[in-house]
């Protein structure tokens, strides 16, 4: 099983919203962004820990604009949470390990 | 059993990466992240063999410099650092521990928030530190940039080619903390409305963005975006379970060596005491640490 997805704005309502069976964690970022390029290669780590329980979906702002408009992103890096559709928990910036790992072991 | 575990991945730690590679040391980095504080400059128009180059290329080059070399970067928080009878180390990481001979500290420092009401509320929903990574965002919009040093000039210059206007805020009467060249740009940028002696009294929004901020000696600004842009403090994280001495502000003392006054501790970059924290001086002190540390441990220590 694929644990990190790259997606278009097209995408995220198959790859994000409708996904019931495990927690999707989607990476706003875009390839000038220094932290993002940091968070980077951290949240793909973590994908890797938690296999087969998450799934990394990860949006280039720079290209796919909807999405990030739509949830009202206007920094990043930018970290949302989606279980059953729903946002349950976001972030902005790029957090230490444990406390990204926190974050998604409370919405397990 | 390393030679040497540096911890941090800016300037400072990666080019004393590169140099305790060739000089042969069994060494690893460690860090939380790779790039550092330079990897948000919008632009590096003073490190030697660049003319002009953003600040993520400049830290993507060094950090494939050090793949080139193959030394090892293992991303992990160091969590605590053990001093054994053997005056070796022990590097506890949240993934698990590591024996070293020799430790370099590069570990940085962290922007300075304003701790104002509504600074944690809307951050990332109208507030950024990072003009590079989120300008993008408020293209023909009105925005705020507070700050009066370099990084703030550079921001509010950054944010005037993409917005339609912006306020550039500090408490000063003048810049007098910054380049003059980005001084002049400043002031023959008709986008950027400077306003002097003022402070962010309040920060205001609607529940899910940023709409105003309460100013000290002006006006209520109605704007979409606020870049927070007030300096850095260093990170302290090891400071006291090491017994690493410090300035009154925090910044660790070296020698012109970069040793600590901990035997086996050396320390590069930003958090120590160098006077002027660019990425050159940080790669400088990184090569000067990895020197010392060579000779030390050729010496047997």
């Amino acid at each position: 099983m694929e644990n990190v997805l790259n997606i278009s704005d097209l995408e995220f309502q198959d790859k994000v919203l409708n996904v019931k069976d495990k927690l999707v964690v989607v990476d706003f970022w875009a390839p000038w962004c220094g932290p993002c390029r940091m968070l980077g290669p951290v949240m793909e780590k973590i994908a890797n820990d938690y296999d087969g329980k998450m799934l990394l979906v990860k949006i280039d702002v720079q290209v796919n604009k909807l999405m990030a408009t739509k949830y009202g992103v206007s920094g990043i890096p930018s970290v949302k949470l989606f279980k059953n559709g729903q946002l349950v928990d976001e972030f902005v910036g790029a957090l230490p390990e444990q406390l990204i790992k926190q974050k998604i072991d409370s919405n397990l | 059993m390393h030679d040497v575990i540096i911890i941090g991945g800016g300037p400072a730690g990666l080019t004393a990466a590169i140099y305790c590679g060739r000089y042969k040391l069994i060494t690893k980095v460690i860090a939380k992240m790779v790039g550092g504080t330079i990897s948000e400059a919008h632009k590096v128009c003073n490190y030697p063999g660049f003319k002009e180059i953003t600040g993520f290329d400049l830290s993507t080059k060094i950090n494939e410099h050090v793949d080139d070399i193959g030394v090892p970067i293992e991303f992990g928080e160091v969590t605590d650092i053990k001093k054994n009878n053997a005056g070796h180390f022990t590097v506890m990481t949240d993934d698990g521990e590591h024996d070293t001979k020799k430790i370099i500290l590069a570990i940085g420092r962290t922007r300075r928030k304003l701790n104002i009401q509504g600074e944690t509320e809307y951050k990332g929903k109208g507030i950024s530190y990072c003009a590079t990574c989120d300008g993008y965002f408020f293209k023909e919009k009105t925005v705020a940039v507070l700050g009066g040093g370099n990084s703030a000039l550079t921001a509010a210059l950054q944010l005037a080619d993409i917005a339609n206007e912006v306020y550039l805020i500090y408490r000063g009467t003048e810049f007098n903390k910054a380049d003059e060249a980005w001084v002049e740009q400043v002031n023959s940028n008709t986008k950027i409305k400077v306003l002097f002696n003022n402070n962010i009294k309040e920060i205001k929004g609607d529940g899910d963005k940023l709409t105003t901020l309460i100013l000290t000696n002006h006006d209520d600004l109605k704007l979409d975006g606020l870049f927070i842009e007030i300096g850095y403090q260093p990170n302290t994280e090891f400071y006291k379970k090491l017994g690493l001495e410090t300035d009154n502000k925090g910044y660790v003392k070296i020698d012109n060596m970069c040793q600590t006054n901990i035997n086996g501790i050396y320390a590069a970059g930003d958090f120590t005491t160098i006077p002027l924290k660019q990425a050159i001086t940080a790669a400088g002190q990184g090569a000067t640490a990895a020197y010392r540390v060579m000779l030390d441990i050729k010496k047997g220590d």
